[in-house]
């Protein structure tokens, strides 16, 4: 295919461009992070930036925002070339960025973060009246609803990523930076932001989406380049460009996208959960009340969850948090209690422990047992065997089992969490969003694991946001809702309109009684 | 990893040639002779038995307080008052010692060590209490059992506990059989010394090479996983306060069974279990660390006090150098620490992890 080549699309000439980057390149040591990236975007267009984590692409955002200074290479906005290393500068050329982790503080308001992001010239005075007036004015104008009087620690995930767009909008950007946009949404605030991207592009702003989900691709962007081990593989037209192709160049590898969901006959029953009524945590909707029940050699996928950023139910069968009422039964192939593994949503916070070795992370549920230790003391010699093996199965990369586990790819992480849960196969796997933050390599692997768990007999939980991830994976559907599950969908049954349409419709009725 | 290590060791050495070297400055500024002050210094320290066993003598509460520290912040507990269970276990200890009379050295000695570790294991019960039981922030809860402490032994050395006379302010020596023998004749160093060093031992060995250790480590590092995944994460803070108390109490048992005067008289924790915080801090954690820092935290201690006796050096300005040495220490150890483990979000590290992902092509 003729997008092979670097730069196959070119831009209108670079005069036209609203930014341009020119041969940048950065090192870290040894690791090559940009080398000699070009790119163009044109006012009234979104270009796609694609490629797996570290493949260069948030180093190049760093770069175009000042924040690093480039070992060679220009950045140019509007035909100026701004000056490296200089985030102030960029700022007033018009590059606005709307980074994956917030830069809002959490205790002001949203009137208040967007005019400390309004320059900081000594003796200037804070005017608050107009800063506030200013937000809501390009708030309505995008239908971007913010709430400028609430600390932003209390609002939700997407009114946050407004806030920062709107930071953005309010400083002239011209050039829109959004680092995985995505990452922190649900699929009905995803579609939200799109529109509203669509929107800005159509005034003439210009607008790099730093991705590496290929749907949004599609959705939204006009062009796309594609970025591995930090160069610039390819810029190609999205119209004519398949998913597979686009998988292709950014993983240098044929990727399948469409796991093949294996079909194993239904056994007895191993998680029975009755009446589940837990009250809101961490701006979750409450939940309840809420019946499960799932099959050996079953996936029940769970779809839908509250209007904070995606959350199924939470995970009393791991006892991670224990529901106010009702009661959940465990119950293994062969009869008796069941095991359970569980995939964290949040493995930084939940499912590792980010400072202590691949080893030690490893341990953690079966550190106790009669194999790893005898009276106390650990048995080094089996659990450095034990490690290795599960080190090796899982094709974790890492330098070391010493090595501290934060040093390590999200995806290596997730890898770790899965060698450890699914060690001994558990009757019943809870995943909550396991691909979430990984590449497309790593995430054909977890779900691989997934259907071999299924395959030798296991009963799974999946939770996501991804609706593509619950189709691909499950064998009967949940669509949550409001806190409840308001249907039951086999897998030929599950369409995606249907259960975007049971998601919404509760939640919107909802919506109107409340006064 | 190993690389990461040699790192850490190489800052420490850095800050043990500069804390002297600072402790210098500090007393050139004011024009004393620094030559002169280098010399009593070093004097303090090595010039005799007697001033290297005073050296050691000191070195025993400050790793004993530092190896407290150490077992309860690996369980992600802030243990700052170990100065108060100094007092609570040097109290027990003293008790143990003074009316508990008739039982031959090693089971006198043996119950009179004891008591300090359950006096001030009670000390850090409480507070552990407050914690796991009314969810009192375990700083300030051990921070305030302190100051009650404190007072509590200040009226104990001048009411029921006052030597017969009632005129010192502090209680009779113990019995005989429950003080430590001399370890070096004609210095004050006692044989706790060598029960330290095993207490020491223990405390690496046990984090590093057992259960109870390994949960201790993980509750330290995320307690949501690993309540997660099956470790009583309360029990284990209880457990590591208690534990980090009782070894403070130790230590203030031998403060009194090891001293000269072998009493109990008000504020005698002098500040060790403050100062042992900080060695902590300089051994960055480790147990095996701590006898180093605790070495160069006694030196300076000791040699500080010859300063004062030989040139003429004010108190005020020897506790100066002190303190300039603890926040170069301090400093140290921060610097190291936020270059370590400064936070990095997935995707977004400028310093390239060591495993990079999707280099299979």
């Amino acid at each position: 295919m003729s997008a092979d080549t670097p730069g196959d699309v070119p831009a209108d000439g670079a005069a036209a461009a609203a930014l341009s980057v020119r041969g940048v390149t950065k090192t870290y040591g040894a690791l090559v992070a940009n080398d000699a990236v070009d790119l163009d975007v044109r006012p009234g267009e979104i270009l796609a930036l694609l490629g797996e984590n570290g493949a260069g692409k948030s180093t190049l955002v760093k770069v175009l925002s000042g924040l690093v200074n480039p070992d060679a290479g220009a950045v140019v906005v509007d035909g100026r070339t701004l000056p490296p290393g200089d985030p102030e500068a960029a700022r007033a050329a018009g590059v606005g960025v709307v980074h994956q982790h917030f830069m809002l503080v959490p205790d002001m308001t949203a009137t208040e973060n967007v005019a400390l992001s309004q320059g900081s010239r000594a003796g200037r005075r804070f005017d608050a009246a107009g800063t506030r007036a200013r937000l809501l004015e390009l708030s309505e104008r995008h239908s971007m609803p913010v709430r400028p009087d609430v600390p932003v620690e209390l609002l939700p995930v997407g009114e946050r990523q407004r806030i920062e767009i709107l930071k953005c909008l309010l400083g002239d950007a011209r050039v829109l930076l959004l680092d995985e946009p995505s990452a922190v949404l649900s699929p009905v605030e995803w579609d939200r932001l799109a529109v509203v991207l669509e929107e800005l592009a159509s005034q003439g702003l210009a607008i790099v989406l730093i991705t590496h989900k290929l749907g949004e691709i599609a959705a939204v962007a006009d062009r796309c380049t594609v970025m591995r081990g930090g160069k610039v593989v390819a810029t190609v037209r999205v119209g004519d460009t398949a998913p597979e192709e686009l998988a292709r160049m950014m993983v240098g590898r044929d990727v399948v996208l469409r796991t093949e969901r294996p079909v194993v006959a239904a056994g007895p029953v191993v998680l029975e959960a009755t009446g589940l009524t837990m009250a809101g945590y961490r701006g979750d909707r409450d939940l309840g009340p809420v019946d499960l029940t799932v099959r050996a050699g079953e996936v029940l996928g769970v779809a839908g969850g509250g209007g904070h950023g995606p959350s199924g139910p939470p995970h009393p069968p791991a006892g991670v948090r224990t529901p106010t009422t009702g009661s959940v039964r465990v119950t293994a192939r062969g009869g008796g209690p069941g095991r359970t593994g569980v995939i964290a949503e949040d493995r930084q916070a939940d499912g590792l422990a980010l400072p202590l070795s691949v080893s030690d992370n490893l341990m953690m549920r079966v550190v106790g047992d009669e194999e790893f230790s005898r009276r106390g003391v650990l048995r080094q010699g089996r659990i450095r065997r034990h490690c290795t093996e599960r080190v090796e199965s899982f094709g974790v990369r890492t330098a070391g089992l010493e090595t501290p586990v934060e040093s390590l790819s999200g995806g290596n992480q997730q890898k770790i969490v899965l060698a450890r849960e699914l060690y001994g196969d558990p009757d019943l796997l809870i995943a909550a969003q396991p691909t979430r933050g990984l590449d497309v390599g790593a995430i054909e692997f977890v779900h691989a694991q997934i259907n071999a768990h299924k395959t030798a007999g296991g009963a799974t939980v999946l939770f996501s946001a991804e609706l593509d991830e619950i189709f691909a994976l499950s064998d009967r559907i949940a669509v949550m809702s409001g806190g409840r599950i308001v249907a039951v969908l086999t897998a030929d049954e599950a369409t995606r309109d249907r259960v975007g349409e049971l998601m919404t419709a509760v939640n919107g009725a909802r919506e109107q009684v409340r006064p | 990893m190993n690389r990461q290590a040699l790192r850490g060791a190489a800052e420490s050495v850095l800050a043990v040639v500069l804390a002297p070297a600072a402790s210098l400055l500090v007393i050139a500024l004011p024009g004393a002779p620094i030559g002169k002050a280098a010399a009593a210094m070093w004097d303090g320290v090595f010039g005799s038995p007697a001033q290297f066993g005073a050296t050691l003598t000191k070195f025993v509460p400050l790793v004993l307080a530092a190896i407290g520290w150490v077992v309860a912040s690996r369980a992600g507990r802030l243990n700052v008052g170990l100065e108060g269970q100094i007092l609570a276990g040097g109290t027990t200890a003293a008790v143990v010692g003074l009316y508990l009379t008739g039982l031959p050295t090693v089971l006198h000695l043996t119950i009179a060590v004891l008591a300090g570790a359950v006096g001030g294991a009670l000390l850090g019960g409480v507070a552990a209490w407050l914690w796991a039981r009314r969810g009192v922030n375990d700083f300030i809860a051990t921070l305030l059992l302190t100051l009650i402490m404190t007072q509590v032994v200040s009226w104990l050395a001048n009411g029921p506990m006052e030597e017969p006379t009632g005129t010192l302010g502090q209680s009779s020596p113990v019995a005989d059989t429950a003080r430590w023998p001399v370890l070096l004749p004609r210095t004050t160093l006692r044989t706790d010394i060598i029960m330290v060093i095993i207490i020491v031992l223990l405390a690496a060995y046990v984090l590093r090479r057992t259960v109870v250790g390994y949960r201790l480590r993980l509750t330290g590092a995320n307690a949501d996983a690993a309540r997660a995944t099956g470790t009583r994460t309360t029990v284990v803070g209880v457990g590591a306060l208690c534990a980090s108390a009782a070894i403070a109490g130790i230590a203030g048992s031998s403060l009194v069974l090891a001293a000269p005067a072998a009493n109990l008289a008000p504020g005698f924790s002098a500040g060790y279990g403050f100062d042992g915080i900080v060695v902590a801090l300089l051994a960055r954690n480790s147990p095996l660390a701590c006898i180093p820092a605790a070495l160069l935290l006694a030196a300076l201690r000791q040699g500080g006090g010859l300063l004062e006796a030989r040139v003429g050096i004010s108190s005020g300005l020897v506790t100066a150098t002190q303190a300039v040495v603890i926040l170069l220490v301090t400093g140290t150890a921060w610097y190291a620490e936020r270059r370590r483990s400064r936070p990095r979000p997935p995707g977004t590290s400028d310093v390239p992890a060591p495993v990079a992902e999707g280099v299979r092509s």
